[in-house]
């Protein structure tokens, strides 16, 4: 689905990424894992063409198409999608209103009809259950004044509703409670299939106790050092990131 | 021809005036409001041009809301004074203001706090394009005897091109020594943040900028609660 080839990032003149590998099958987790700038979010973002971060070498393929010189909305039609870490508030743009946009420019792109407001209500009640989320929240403004579970939630009734083929996850599980990280995390397990792939970036093991990944990777200065199964990620937690970067 | 046309509304009355002017203006109104009155004030130009003094008396208990939404061929000019005249008299203006090619919207108001415990709140939005310009400037004046009062004051400009043009003046005389005033202004472009959001989403380039835009009107058209107008105006936006 997903071929990361020697992927080099700068922004700011400063690289930031330095030939990057990754390979992601339909199917899969893949867990990302790394210091505070070691270029987590930046793979994250250039996957999704934040227009900050430039490709300076390196090809991203998603089933075949190089997408880097593609905006970021013909991405995000092609079914990648990107769960932000600070989701962007939005004043004046009403979240139900957003979410049948967003969901309708998705249909029209695969050729199939749009829905009216009250087929999309429809839609909506389902998605709202898989995502754990208050009905109440599709009447405000666009993550505003959202606390930061309801945000994160937020984002995967975005998810839910779009169904993408590829879902970055960076830092879902930041600054949620015990109930809030569960309930992020069944919502991400309920949406997960055999079709689709996610990329989990986080500092912590803790959600890896329940969302199980197939790969997990650690990013140290833009490369990824170590790739092994989700017993690196408990060898992380117990020895420290110091322990890979001193014996790679 | 200007024209003078003069309202009252009557102690205890509770009125809508929905203007929409067709052609071009240049008409005074003076309006009086008597106690306990309640008057919702809407006042649409649409593609015209016009010069329009709007003069307005509020006694006790008395409220005022007005929403004024501008889209001008060459130049609007809105000039508002009201003068709160009473204990617990109080004010909204609204405006939203859209301008293209090299039209102007100018609006003035002057806010008269002449007695105690009244309240004034000013909300005027420009969203500019092209080489059109805005200008507002607005003068709250708190007069010696006018304790306690409550005033505020806020311009937000939305430039859409790096020819747009916006000049804000807000001004403050505060005469009186317990009050409470905020007033301040903003011009900028559309949010890159909010924008690549929306497009992370799917939503083309086009979309999200309209959306952004009609999130930026919507604070006022809101303030519009008659349902049919509120319709008939997102429709001409």
């Amino acid at each position: 689905m997903l071929k990361i080839k020697n992927l080099s990032v700068k922004t700011n003149n400063i690289e930031i990424l330095n030939n990057l590998n990754l390979h992601i099958k339909a199917g899969e987790i893949h867990v990302i894992m790394g210091t505070n700038g070691s270029g987590k979010s930046t793979l994250a973002k250039t996957i999704v063409g934040h227009p900050q971060f430039k490709a300076s070498k390196g090809e991203i393929l998603f089933e075949g198409q190089n997408i880097l010189k593609l905006a970021p909305d013909k991405r995000a039609r092609l079914g990648i999608f990107l769960s932000f870490q600070y989701p962007t508030e939005i004043p004046g743009v009403n979240n139900a209103s957003f979410l049948r946009m967003a969901y309708n420019t998705h249909q029209k792109s695969q050729g199939h009809p749009a829905l009216d407001p009250l087929e999309f209500e429809d839609l909506l009640q389902n998605k709202l259950k898989i995502a754990n989320i208050s009905e109440k929240y599709l009447d405000r403004a666009v993550n505003a004044g959202f606390s930061g579970g309801e945000k994160k939630k937020n984002e995967i009734l975005q998810m839910a509703v779009l169904e993408p083929k590829l879902a970055i996850l960076d830092e879902i599980d930041s600054g949620l409670d015990i109930d809030a990280l569960k309930s992020v995390a069944n919502s991400v397990n309920s949406l997960k299939n055999k079709n689709n792939a996610i990329i989990l970036i986080t500092h912590y093991q803790r959600i890896l106790n329940y969302i199980k990944p197939d790969y997990v990777h650690v990013i140290h200065k833009g490369q990824i050092i170590k790739s092994g199964d989700k017993t690196l990620a408990h060898k992380l937690e117990k020895k420290g990131y110091e322990w890979l970067i001193t014996n790679p | 021809m200007a024209h003078h046309k003069s309202i009252i509304i009557k102690k205890n009355i509770v009125k809508t005036l929905i203007l929409t002017e067709k052609k071009d203006t240049d008409i005074t109104y003076n309006i009086t409001m008597q106690k306990n009155s309640k008057l919702t004030l809407i006042n649409i130009k649409n593609n015209i041009k016009s010069t329009d003094h709007t003069n307005i008396i509020l006694a006790e208990n008395s409220s005022l809301n007005c929403i004024y939404i501008s889209l001008p061929k060459e130049t609007i000019e809105n000039h508002i004074q009201v003068d709160l005249n009473g204990k617990n008299a109080n004010c909204k203006l609204n405006s939203l203001s859209i301008v293209n090619k090299e039209n102007k919207i100018i609006n003035k108001t002057l806010i008269n706090h002449n007695f105690s415990e009244s309240t004034s709140d000013q909300l005027f939005k420009n969203i500019l394009n092209d080489h059109s310009y805005s200008e507002f400037s607005g003068l709250i004046h708190i007069k010696r005897h006018a304790q306690k009062t409550k005033a505020n004051q806020l311009n937000k400009n939305l430039l859409l091109s790096d020819t747009a043009k916006s000049i804000a003046k807000p001004q403050l005389k505060i005469q009186a020594d317990n009050v409470k005033c905020a007033h301040g202004s903003s011009t900028g472009q559309i949010n890159q943040d909010e924008l690549f959001y929306l497009q992370s989403r799917g939503l083309t380039i086009k979309q999200a900028k309209t959306m952004l835009i009609m999130g930026f009107a919507k604070e006022i058209i809101d303030f519009i609660t008659i349902k049919k107008v509120k319709k008939s105006l997102e429709k001409l936006l």
